[in-house]
């Protein structure tokens, strides 16, 4: 290939790969390099370049083919819907993250000096956007990039400041990104199943708890105990069953609970803010990787 | 006058792509069942019999074949050349083919039958 063949080339294939954003990265690789190999090996026979790219078709109508005959929606695919959804629940949780770390300021300014405190104030924000922000071809590791840093940053709070442990909502919601969209795109419905069993196991055993301290008396309160018990072991089947309500149910409720807990903060808050985060990470992730039917 | 001719063509072209559509993928197999091709081998097969407009529906064909476990396909260089991604037919697709060829046999037949007046 000489120069002007090999700009001619490259844009062609460059400009593929943008249209075949709706299908994961190692198949839009596999496709980009099958065309690749036609296109040197018409060169090698003597052909044209225009001729050969003019054969093939504008890269619009060449993913349009694939996306047809591969039997994936064109431009938005499930996965990319979820990735979507999922990047605004994390931009939204960091920012709320941010807000509360906000509350802690003077804390944050005497543990890191100033500096170090407005460093703790913008991470969650950074981390959530992160999935958003890291430019493709790059872009399948920006999820799996914010999760890890965000998993070392909440387990360095147990151990050593605990002021970063309040980043555990941002750390939850932060793996359904980066676990959701993987699900949608593989074929297995097992993986799926588990993962609404766990879910509804989450949000159905603090009911169980619940229900089981006010039958064995270990918890007073009576009805007031027991009826957000049930409501609890209710939503959780539900999730389990697979029923889109629950999953919306269970992320408002995160949403409310995360807000609330922001302007109450009481001797339980660690645990209401984190479960919060849990929830709006199930419901969300839920949602984003389901279709309405 | 020009204008009918142009209309013409059209409509045969409409006609040749929506009947093309539904066999190419058992072309492809008939080509495979022969020998092993690379991608371009293939693409210039079907183009010199005029069974494919675009060669760029080449590829996604292959790509759902592959997917639907009538086609394999491999690296390997060849004759010292750079390597290529060749096809082959697998049993499945081998069995698809016949089918398609006996189905093929009798609709040739039935059309024909009826464009000639035939009971």
């Amino acid at each position: 290939m000489n120069n002007t063949q090999e700009r001619q080339a490259g844009r062609y294939l460059s400009q593929l790969d943008g249209e075949l954003g709706m299908l994961p990265a190692a198949q839009r690789a596999e496709i980009v390099d099958d065309v690749e190999s036609h296109i040197t090996d018409s060169l090698e026979r003597g052909r044209d370049i225009d001729e050969v790219l003019a054969g093939l078709g504008t890269p619009r109508e060449v993913a349009k083919t694939y996306a047809d005959e591969l039997d994936v929606p064109p431009a938005v695919g499930p996965a990319l819907r979820a990735e979507r959804w999922l990047s605004v629940a994390t931009v939204g949780v960091g920012v709320i993250v941010s807000a509360l770390m906000l509350f802690f300021e003077p804390g944050l300014v005497a543990g890191a000096g100033l500096g170090g405190a407005v460093v703790v104030i913008a991470l969650p924000v950074l981390l959530g956007a992160m999935p958003l922000v890291v430019p493709r071809p790059w872009g399948s590791i920006g999820p799996p990039l914010a999760v890890v840093l965000a998993t070392v940053i909440v387990a360095a709070g147990f151990f050593w400041w605990e002021n970063l442990v309040m980043l555990a909502p941002l750390m939850f919601v932060l793996w359904a990104a980066a676990v959701v969209p993987l699900i949608t795109r593989s074929r297995r419905t097992g993986a799926r199943l588990a993962l609404r069993i766990v879910g509804g196991a989450a949000v159905a055993l603090p009911g169980l708890a619940l229900v089981g301290g006010a039958v064995t008396g270990a918890l007073e309160g009576g009805v007031l105990v027991v009826l957000p018990g049930v409501a609890l072991v209710a939503v959780g089947a539900l999730f389990a069953f697979g029923l889109r309500t629950a999953y919306a149910i269970v992320a408002g409720a995160g949403v409310v609970m995360l807000v609330a807990s922001m302007f109450g903060p009481g001797m339980l808050f660690w645990g209401f803010w984190s479960a919060a985060g849990l929830w709006i990470a199930l419901g969300v992730g839920a949602l984003a990787g389901t279709r309405r039917r | 006058m020009q204008d009918n001719v142009v209309r013409m063509d059209e409509i045969h072209e409409r006609i040749a792509t929506n009947l093309r559509k539904g066999v190419l993928e058992y072309c492809v197999l008939s080509l495979l069942a022969r020998r092993d091709m690379y991608g371009l081998e293939l693409a210039e097969e079907l183009v010199k019999r005029e069974l494919m407009a675009s060669e760029g529906s080449l590829y996604p064909l292959l790509a759902r074949m592959q997917q639907g476990g009538s086609v394999t396909s491999w690296r390997e260089a060849r004759d010292g050349s750079r390597p290529r991604k060749y096809y082959a037919i697998t049993d499945e697709g081998r069995a698809m083919l016949s089918s398609f060829a006996e189905v093929w046999g009798r609709i040739a037949r039935q059309v024909n039958d009826t464009l000639g007046g035939k009971a």
